[in-house]
């Protein structure tokens, strides 16, 4: 099939930074890659429609991360595929990997953020992982700034809590 | 471990895929289809909205002719033929460029999901999928396979879709209903194949094809079994 220039652009994007929204999309998810990949699949598809448009604002990785919170938040709220129940103790977790026997591992970090509200765990995920603004990432929750500042204050108290030497031991003895 | 972004960091450690090696086929095929569909919902919204004003405001026209013996010079001209619009019931003459793309044999293989008698002269294959056959002058700038803008295409009636409007031009194609319309500088035939099917044929008025035209082109499609329906 012929490649028009909007094919060579999209896909130099993919190739350039489909790893990394995978990646970023797993801290959203907390671990669950399946889903990780099906946002940003959803996202790319999305993309592809609106690139002439998009291409030229130069908002690609806004517009794809904007598609990818929102499916997200969409997904988890979705009754017949929720996947996470607001508990006052961590859940159940996986034995944590021997590569971490003296201090934290992923599936631990994983399951701490499991047990964040989805909204609260994208703040954090645009804020320090993509070291977006307060203001870019209000803009791309479509939220207020406050509300931005403090899901990401409330999200990091919660994950000292949860990650605590008293409660990984608790979980984890 | 204070700090949030050494805890995402951690959070991915042992997550693979950081060194995968990244082919965008699939992404770029999910999007091709996904553009395929809004473009496919949006000109069968087009065609609504056609039908539907033309519903209205046809009447509406007559309406305001009909009563004055002394009709106003508007009035008068409201109730002739639009060069460009079909009238209702009737055989539909768009209006013709002066130029006109001759009908010549198809040559060469068949086309997934279609075989095809006759193509416009020196006109190439775009794109031939069982979704669509899309074919456009060699000079086209627009060499997207997804964009139908001035292109000859045929492709099944959306599975989404209903009848065309009844207030289309009538066009038999092989002495099946078909039924015809100018929108724009495009012209639509949709005509029953013998399995039933609606066969739709979009050219652009460019070819200079009155309907007649179309259908001797629409005539020499064979719908095969590999052939699909698109949605939206």
């Amino acid at each position: 099939m012929p490649r028009s220039s909007r094919d060579e652009e999209f896909s130099a994007f993919v190739q350039a930074r489909r790893t990394g929204l995978v990646r970023s999309a797993c801290l959203l998810t907390a671990g669950d890659t399946h889903l990780a990949e099906d946002l940003v699949q959803t996202a790319l598809a999305r993309l592809y429609v609106a690139w002439p448009k998009v291409r030229r604002a130069g908002t690609e990785s806004a517009y794809v991360w904007r598609i990818i919170v929102n499916a997200h938040i969409d997904e988890v709220r979705r009754p017949s595929r929720r996947r996470e129940r607001h508990v006052s103790e961590l859940p159940e977790l996986p034995a944590p990997p021997e590569a971490y026997p003296d201090g934290l591992g992923g599936s631990e970090v994983r399951a701490a953020l499991s047990a964040l509200p989805p909204g609260m765990r994208a703040a954090v995920v645009l804020r320090h992982w993509l070291d977006l603004s307060v203001e870019e990432t209000a803009e791309l929750m479509n939220c207020s700034e406050g509300t931005v500042k403090s899901q990401t204050a409330k999200a990091a108290a919660r994950l000292r809590d949860l990650l605590s030497p008293a409660a990984v031991e608790r979980t984890y003895p | 471990m204070n700090d949030l972004k050494d805890l995402l960091e951690l959070a991915l450690s042992d997550v693979p895929g950081r060194a995968a090696r990244v082919d965008p086929a699939a992404d770029l095929a999910r999007g091709r289809r996904l553009l395929r569909r809004r473009r496919q919902r949006l000109a069968g919204l087009a065609g609504v909205t056609a039908a539907v004003l033309c519903g209205v405001l046809v009447p509406l026209a007559l309406q305001g002719s009909a009563p004055s013996h002394h009709p106003a010079p508007a009035a008068v001209a409201s109730s002739r033929p639009q060069p460009g619009r079909s009238q209702p019931g009737q055989t539909a003459t768009p209006a013709r460029p002066s130029r006109q793309i001759k009908l010549v044999a198809w040559v060469g293989t068949q086309p997934p999901g279609y075989q095809v008698a006759w193509m416009p002269k020196g006109w190439v294959v775009q794109a031939s999928t069982p979704l669509a056959l899309v074919m456009a002058a060699p000079n086209d700038k627009d060499k997207s396979p997804d964009s139908y803008l001035g292109k000859l295409v045929v492709m099944l009636q959306s599975r989404d879709a209903t009848a065309p409007p009844a207030d289309w031009a009538n066009q038999p194609v092989n002495g099946r209903e078909g039924k015809f319309d100018v929108q724009g500088d495009t012209q639509i035939l949709t005509f029953k194949n013998a399995s039933g099917q609606w066969v739709v044929i979009q050219a652009p008025v460019s070819l200079g094809w009155d309907s007649a035209e179309l259908a001797k082109f629409a005539g020499g499609v064979q719908v095969l079994a590999a052939a699909q329906q698109g949605r939206g």
